[in-house]
């Protein structure tokens, strides 16, 4: 019994300096949130050419850079995992992954809802947007590949291995699909240098209020898979007990 | 039964040590596998009809006719290609054979890219079976001239290319559930620029003389397949353990 | 006018995407964590009948499989 206990008082007080460090965390995405939000639609003034539908570019962007950093930790947190096999390191690659496909689907819809009004149309293939989408579809085997696993403990190294091979392909899929596709319709703004100064502060700020924010995210997903992973322990063990009855 | 003639090969083939030791293994377990493959000739047999059949429907589904482009063409070929490729990756190595005979391989000492190398190996031999009927019948359906050096080039290069991921995302789909609607998921995406460079290549190869010198689209496929080449005999060991 | 529906759909499906996601997963938390408390009160309940030396009674149905 005492067993049970004291991992159980210290686990209460790790969790409050925890907590703490959370809410602080939570409270600062918050704000910083709040403030790009009006930086970006009061603000900053409407773009030369494209008027105010330029906003999006205050979210797209920010996103987009969010998508590239979770699928980097997929990379790293895979490569730790078969060097380690600590299922720390499994567990941050499949949040990441998750959370990753989560920012991807916002890009690309919010990357088409910008294109239409600007370039006239939902799609094109030009270069980022079809790497964009097959990063998506690279997301999506990950996660289905996790679904899709026989128990027993191949899944996390097999998942590992895609997000490994799938972390070093995403700049050849960009390269090979820039030649391809030559055509973008290149954003008049970051071509020409038009952002004044206000625009890239607000960019500024909305990459800063972005990533706390995704690291916010990040984290509370990875407390709920936590939970996820203990839960079922816990389950495992009642029927293993159950067993000897 | 299959795991202790598994065994029993690679312990036969591997002498104690030196550098003979890998190839031999990987001609051993290519052998064999190879051997099962083509023995009972339902992969190979099933690949070639599918190849056929793609071309056919791709016909229908484009309407094709005389004066269709070669970006049509090379991109039908190709689609024969790659869905046939991953139709015989995904029958190769089902749950249970699967199971007994890499097991029976783990028990011996033998190298886990031997293992990886001599099912690319039996890949590409499937692949290069499919495409000594596919292309011929490509060229008399669609009127193109199949036998440019350069098309040839272009068609091996794809080849090697897509067998290289293709096997090694096999192994993993093989133990998994849904494992032939999961290959695919997981093949696809990650072999787009070989899809893209084949493509490309191929119709520079239809269309254009075929001395002119290569375009980026072979070195882009060279470059793929040797990097994920050794990427997948480095991280097969990974997907062969338990 | 100038596309202001198109920044307004983007603008609202992102931050319902957004927070949607950030409801489910409090959800999830209270779901989980409830579970959690029962699970482990159910071992500790198990442990403790075994430390008294009781009769385990006849298996329960496991309860959420």
């Amino acid at each position: 019994m005492a067993v049970l206990a004291a991992p159980a008082r210290r686990r209460a007080s790790d969790a409050t300096s925890r907590n703490g460090w959370l809410l602080i965390l939570n409270g600062a995405a918050a704000l910083l949130v709040l403030a790009t939000l009006v930086a970006a639609l009061a603000l900053t003034p409407p773009e030369r050419v494209e008027g105010n539908v330029f906003r999006i570019f205050y979210v797209h962007v920010p996103l987009a850079w969010l998508m590239y950093v979770a699928f980097f930790v997929v990379f790293a947190a895979s490569a730790l995992y078969l060097w380690k096999r600590s299922d720390t390191w499994d567990r941050v690659a499949r949040v990441s992954a998750e959370v990753g496909l989560l920012f991807t689907t916002l890009v690309l819809i919010s990357g088409s809802i910008w294109g239409r009004p600007v370039w006239g149309v939902w799609w094109t293939w030009d270069a980022r947007l079809t790497t964009t989408l097959v990063l998506w579809f690279i997301y999506l085997a990950y996660l289905l590949l996790r679904a899709y696993a026989q128990e027993g403990g191949q899944a996390p190294r097999y998942a590992a291995v895609l997000g490994i091979i799938g972390f070093v392909d995403v700049p050849i899929v960009q390269f090979s699909v820039t030649w391809w596709r030559t055509l973008h319709p290149q954003s008049t703004v970051l071509e020409s240098g038009h952002l004044s100064g206000s625009m890239l502060a607000t960019l500024f700020l909305s990459l800063i209020a972005f990533t706390v924010f995704g690291l916010a995210i990040f984290l509370q997903r990875f407390r709920l898979e936590t939970l996820r992973d203990h839960a079922r322990a816990l389950r495992q063990q009642l029927d293993d007990e159950e067993g000897f009855a | 039964m299959a795991t202790e003639q598994a065994s029993s090969i690679v312990v036969r083939a591997a002498p104690a040590s030196g550098w003979s030791r890998f190839p031999r293994q990987t001609l051993a377990l290519l052998r064999r596998e190879a051997l099962t493959e083509l023995r009972s000739r339902e992969t190979p047999v099933a690949m070639i009809v599918f190849a056929f059949l793609v071309l056919l429907i791709f016909s229908f589904a484009f309407d094709l006719r005389s004066d269709t482009s070669p970006e049509v063409l090379s991109g039908i070929l190709w689609s024969a290609i790659f869905f046939s490729a991953m139709l015989g990756f995904g029958r190769g190595f089902s749950g249970e054979r699967e199971r007994g005979t890499l097991d029976g391989m783990l028990l011996a000492p033998v190298d886990r890219s031997a293992i990886y190398l001599s099912r690319l190996l039996s890949h590409l031999l499937l692949m290069f079976i499919m495409e000594a009927a596919a292309l011929p019948a490509a060229a008399l359906l669609f009127n193109i001239p199949v036998w440019r050096p350069r098309l040839l080039l272009a068609v091996l290069l794809g080849t090697v290319g897509f067998a290289v991921v293709g096997t090694l995302f096999a192994a993993i789909a093989a133990n998994s559930r849904a494992r032939d609607v999961l290959l695919p998921v997981l093949v696809l995406p990650v072999s787009v620029p070989i899809v893209i460079a084949s493509v490309e290549e191929t119709v520079a190869a239809l269309s254009g003389p075929s001395l002119l010198p290569p375009l980026p689209w072979m070195r882009l496929s060279a470059g793929y397949t040797l990097l994920f080449f050794i990427l997948s005999m480095v991280l097969f060991e990974h997907v062969c353990e338990e | 006018m100038d596309n202001l529906g198109y920044l307004i759909a983007a603008y609202v499906i992102i931050w319902l995407g957004l927070f949607a996601y950030l409801f489910w997963m409090s959800g999830m938390l209270k779901t989980l964590g409830a579970e959690v408390e029962e699970l482990r009160l159910r071992l500790r309940a198990r442990s403790d009948q075994s430390e008294a030396g009781a009769q385990p009674p006849a298996p329960v149905e496991a309860a959420g499989r």
